[in-house]
């Protein structure tokens, strides 16, 4: 019975189906209901936001008073990126030195943190009775702000910029220790088995499993490492002086031009997204589908 | 060579858990032998103690007169997922283990490896390249590489769909045949057992899981799955080790579920 009916609705649901061309030109408006790639959805979307943000920006500038509007900052800053490198004695320099002392800090402190930390942390995940060791100290340690050990970098080393570099190098270093630990106690027993059975060399092991399994947790490590040094080292040049993105806002401060302030918060959006990014793209290459 | 493999009186027990006991069970040089059992029953870490991961708390082990006392090369290991690292080529998976054992011509015999298999087109492609029965040929490769003494395979099949499965098992036959190899493998399917094997070792059901019965397959070699298909010695075989598993190992079986 449902057969027949079925075959009976056939010829009726042909019919109806497809109208022919004609028909479609016929009733055509020439209105399609468009829809917007993701891509361009995410431009637009993003673009919205930034033009949210500069009339928000603009508004309390008004209104608010004492903060510079987007346009005054904008002027000021292509005066200063028009000449970023000049240099006229250790107290004035252009932003483009500036960034890079900042930049030169950071990266010693971090290097030195990824040569102090990587190895650790590999110890640290090998071997159960030195994680126990470590447990408590990281523990303890890790909450600290590193700024507070900026005093201690003061009088070991007295001298600013040592000090400075010493604040990165803890704050970097326990992001590397303890995602590398994490990464060499995850490396799946099956690889592991592996190097059993056919009894490879503790050099072959290490170049060809556990160095290769850890290196996405240690891309993470750094990751966060490098992020935390970018978020300290401001604060800490704050602290110490000299050159520095760091220091040049306080130094803004200090002549209260409000706008190079403005300017030092982009500039250093900015170079901690591009670091950010970077290592993204770094992380992309290693990661094993 | 009447006793290539032997395993003498072998237990386990991890702490107060009695996994295996007086296991007895030796192998002839050029046998394919499978252990079958329901999950749970210690078949795999007879395996693995015959790999040499695990250490018997009871007996010993012998593989052509030398004691096993660890992993080692002389004994080639298929795991279950294959176990390639993913970010060494097929042909670096087969290599790692191949300088680890021979000296000169790796490249050589590297690329013999992966011929043996049928895997040359795709030597240069990571494991996530290439469909899981490939990922378990180059398994198979790197564990052949080396030329072990005794090949164990730990379910090498269970993870692929029937079809590869097939597949997989005629390559298996034909380099065995090819090879002479000696293999011990784990396996949960009867026709695979049947089918592959010169003898299946039926396990009983754990805690302290022995051998139950050893059954001969006295079917002539190369075998035909097809023809075998119909063949009524095939199927009283297979019968044999169904009713070990379904009717003498089921009642155990059920109580450990509830």
């Amino acid at each position: 019975m449902a057969a027949v009916a079925l075959r009976k609705q056939i010829p009726a649901a042909k019919a109806s189906a497809p109208p022919p061309p004609a028909a479609i030109e016929k009733y055509d408006t020439g209105y399609r209901r468009a829809v917007a790639p993701p891509w361009m959805i995410e431009v637009v979307a993003c673009i919205a936001g930034l033009l949210v943000f500069l009339a928000a920006w603009a508004a309390i500038a008004k209104f608010g008073g004492r903060i510079p509007d987007p346009l005054t900052v904008g002027a000021a800053a292509a005066k200063i990126f028009a000449d970023p490198f000049y240099s006229k004695g250790p107290n004035d320099q252009g932003i483009g030195w500036n960034v890079l002392s900042s930049l030169k800090r950071v990266g010693i402190g971090f290097g030195l943190a990824a040569l102090v930390g990587i190895p650790l942390g590999f110890m640290i995940g090998r071997f159960r009775f030195l994680s126990g060791m470590a447990a408590p100290i990281i523990a303890l340690l890790k909450p600290v702000s590193p700024l507070a050990w900026l005093p201690i970098g003061l009088l070991v080393f007295k001298a600013a910029n040592p000090a400075a570099i010493w604040v990165i190098f803890i704050c970097s270093l326990w992001p590397m220790i303890v995602n590398t630990a994490v990464g060499v106690r995850q490396i799946p027993q099956d690889y592991l088995n592996v190097a059993r059975v056919l009894n490879l060399s503790e050099w072959k092991v290490f170049t060809r499993i556990l160095f290769p399994a850890v290196l996405p947790y240690m891309i993470t490590g750094v990751r966060l490492s490098i992020g935390v040094a970018w978020l300290v080292i401001v604060a800490a040049e704050m602290l110490t002086g000299g050159v520095g993105i760091g220091f040049w806002v306080w130094d803004e401060w200090n002549n209260l031009k409000v706008e190079h302030i403005m300017i030092a918060i982009f500039t250093i959006g900015i170079v901690g997204l591009l670091l950010e990014q970077g290592l993204v793209l770094v992380a992309r290459r290693f990661s094993y589908g | 060579m009447d006793k290539y493999l032997s395993i003498e009186g072998v237990g386990i027990s991890f702490g107060a858990s009695e996994i295996l006991t007086g296991i007895d069970l030796t192998i002839r040089k050029g046998e394919f032998v499978t252990l079958i059992g329901h999950s749970g029953c210690g078949k795999s870490t007879l395996l693995n103690l015959v790999a040499g991961l695990l250490k018997p708390t009871l007996g010993a082990i012998l593989l052509a007169g030398k004691h096993v006392d660890g992993p080692g090369p002389d004994r080639g290991v298929v795991f279950q997922n294959h176990s390639l690292l993913p970010w060494l080529t097929c042909y670096q998976n087969v290599h790692l283990a191949v300088e680890r054992v021979f000296k000169d011509r790796l490249k050589e015999r590297t690329h013999a490896a992966l011929e043996l298999v049928g895997l040359s087109h795709a030597e240069h492609k990571y494991p996530h390249q290439v469909s899981g029965g490939m990922k378990q040929r180059v398994g198979i490769a790197r564990a052949l590489a080396i030329e072990p003494k005794v090949l164990l395979l730990d379910e090498p099949f269970g993870a692929l769909d029937a079809l590869t499965r097939a597949t997989l098992q005629d390559e298996l036959m034909r380099i065995v045949a090819k090879t002479g190899a000696t293999v011990l493998m784990v396996t949960h399917d009867v026709d695979e057992a049947v089918l592959l094997s010169d003898r299946v070792v039926m396990m009983s059901n754990g805690p302290a899981a022995r051998i139950g019965e050893v059954l001969e397959v006295p079917l002539d070699r190369p075998r035909e799955r097809l023809k075998l298909a119909h063949d009524a010695r095939f199927m009283d075989l297979r019968a044999a080790v169904l009713e070990f598993l379904y009717e003498k190992q089921a009642h155990k079986a059920k109580l450990k579920v509830a």
